[in-house]
């Protein structure tokens, strides 16, 4: 399945990309989805930034099974 | 009750039913409160006042600088050095006389939040830290007020509405703090952004006085400025955080929201006017952990320039005889820094600089 990253804030710096599409083989935990993105992106170890699975704020432990969207979302402090 | 000068005033809001003059009579008797008069705040308040909120009350314990201007439209250059409070207050009564704002030129803390949240109907979080979002976070839910939330970083904003008809709070969206952020201070930040979001905040605030629209509750909203984008995820209410939260209403006021956010209370770090003794013995090495573009420069015969993200590759320019002082715009990547190279390291001749080149500036420090 193709998942369509995008990256925002700070998170799109470290990755140096503002979104792309990543594909996988079966199905996921977004847990495990994020250990596989740090060994991509070692930058990412310590970030704090929170996942949308197709718009929706999702858990760790979500599943993903099919083919969507995901938004890797920093917190912005800056006013 | 408006008077025929108000309903003059007030004609184009008047003439649509959806406000009418009982929507413009709910905004005459609503009070909100604008955490910070910086980036966010000037825009939002300008629109609130224009709007007619009876009552606009406004928190900031710092002064105008000449590198606020380029966002925070509601100051001049004759204006720098005053608080921005009393400032903007003055602004917005020329703007609308048939308000009220009142001032509070000091720093929001645990202390005074709970009873300053309990006079106004709707909170606007229009600040500049994770510290004070958090705090504020936890005082809305603890006096039951909707939250307007902004926030900017360069060239993206976002947007939401917390603890608003039992929809999420800021913990629910981001249950940890981040450490490492930077700020608008250190990074920048697009000037327009900050109107178009702090504009956004005043149209939330609105819509939940009228009672008209959908308040973006549950829902976050994203802005990229330099794509004309945005993107709306939404968000879930987390019961146990809020539940926490508002069983603890009493150790709110105990809180360490700064230890809580990774600001330690650091003992060891340089005071300015320790530093400015030290550089005249020229004795230090200073390493500037910021970026090549920030200003202020400082000048100094063995100052080495090395980014934060470029300092493990960089070990080997460190001086292992002098004493080493690390230094940014306010202190928080150089502690990083410190923090860094004294336990992965273990190098011990190392200081950071409190409060950084800002802190300097203000203590008179001449660049």
């Amino acid at each position: 399945m193709i998942l369509n990253v995008h990256y925002f804030g700070m998170i799109a710096e470290k990755v140096a990309c503002e979104s792309e599409k990543i594909n996988v083989e079966k199905s996921i935990s977004l847990s495990e989805f994020k250990s596989d993105l740090i060994k991509k992106y070692p930058a990412l170890k310590n970030a704090n930034y929170q996942i949308a699975v197709n718009q929706e704020l999702e858990k760790d432990d979500f599943k993903i099974e099919t083919d969507c969207e995901i938004a890797l979302l920093p917190p912005f402090a800056g006013g | 009750m408006l008077t025929s000068k108000e309903k003059y005033h007030y004609d184009r809001h008047l003439k649509m039913e959806e406000i009418g003059q009982k929507g413009q009579e709910k905004l005459q008797s609503s009070s909100v409160l604008v955490i910070g008069a910086g980036g966010l705040g000037c825009p939002a308040l300008m629109y609130l006042a224009a709007a007619g909120v009876g009552k606009i009350g406004i928190i900031d314990f710092d002064s105008v600088n000449e590198t606020n201007l380029h966002r925070q439209i509601l100051f001049t250059s004759d204006e720098i050095g005053q608080n921005k409070a009393e400032v903007a207050k003055a602004r917005l009564l020329k703007m609308n006389p048939f308000i009220h704002v009142e001032t509070y030129p000091y720093k929001l803390t645990n202390q005074n939040a709970l009873n300053l949240f309990s006079n106004f109907d709707v909170i606007i979080d229009a600040t500049d830290n994770f510290t004070t979002r958090y705090m504020v976070n936890d005082a809305s839910i603890i006096t039951g007020k909707p939250l307007v939330y902004g926030s900017v970083y360069k060239f993206e904003g976002q947007v939401s509405v917390f603890n608003y008809k039992n929809g999420p709070s800021y913990r629910c969206l981001f249950p940890d703090p981040a450490r490492n952020i930077p700020s608008c201070e250190e990074v920048g930040v697009l000037g327009v952004l900050c109107g178009i979001i702090g504009v956004k905040q005043a149209n939330e605030t609105l819509k939940i006085i009228l009672g008209i629209g959908n308040p973006l509750s549950g829902r976050l909203e994203i802005y990229k400025a330099l794509n004309a984008e945005s993107l709306i995820l939404k968000i879930k209410r987390n019961d146990e955080i809020i539940k926490l939260i508002q069983d603890t209403k009493s150790a709110f006021e105990t809180f360490d929201y700064d230890l809580f956010c990774g600001i330690e209370k650091t003992e060891n770090g340089l005071s300015s006017s320790d530093f400015t003794n030290l550089i005249k013995e020229d004795s230090i090495q200073i390493i500037d952990v910021r970026q090549e573009w920030e200003e202020p420069k400082l000048v100094y015969n063995d100052l080495i320039a090395i980014p934060l993200d470029k300092i493990e590759e960089s070990i080997k320019l460190l001086s292992q005889k002098k004493q080493i002082v690390v230094i940014c715009q306010n202190g928080s990547r150089s502690k990083t820094a410190v923090d860094f190279l004294k336990s992965a390291h273990g190098i011990e001749n190392i200081i950071n600089l409190e409060g950084g080149t800002s802190a300097l500036e203000n203590s008179g420090f001449k660049f």
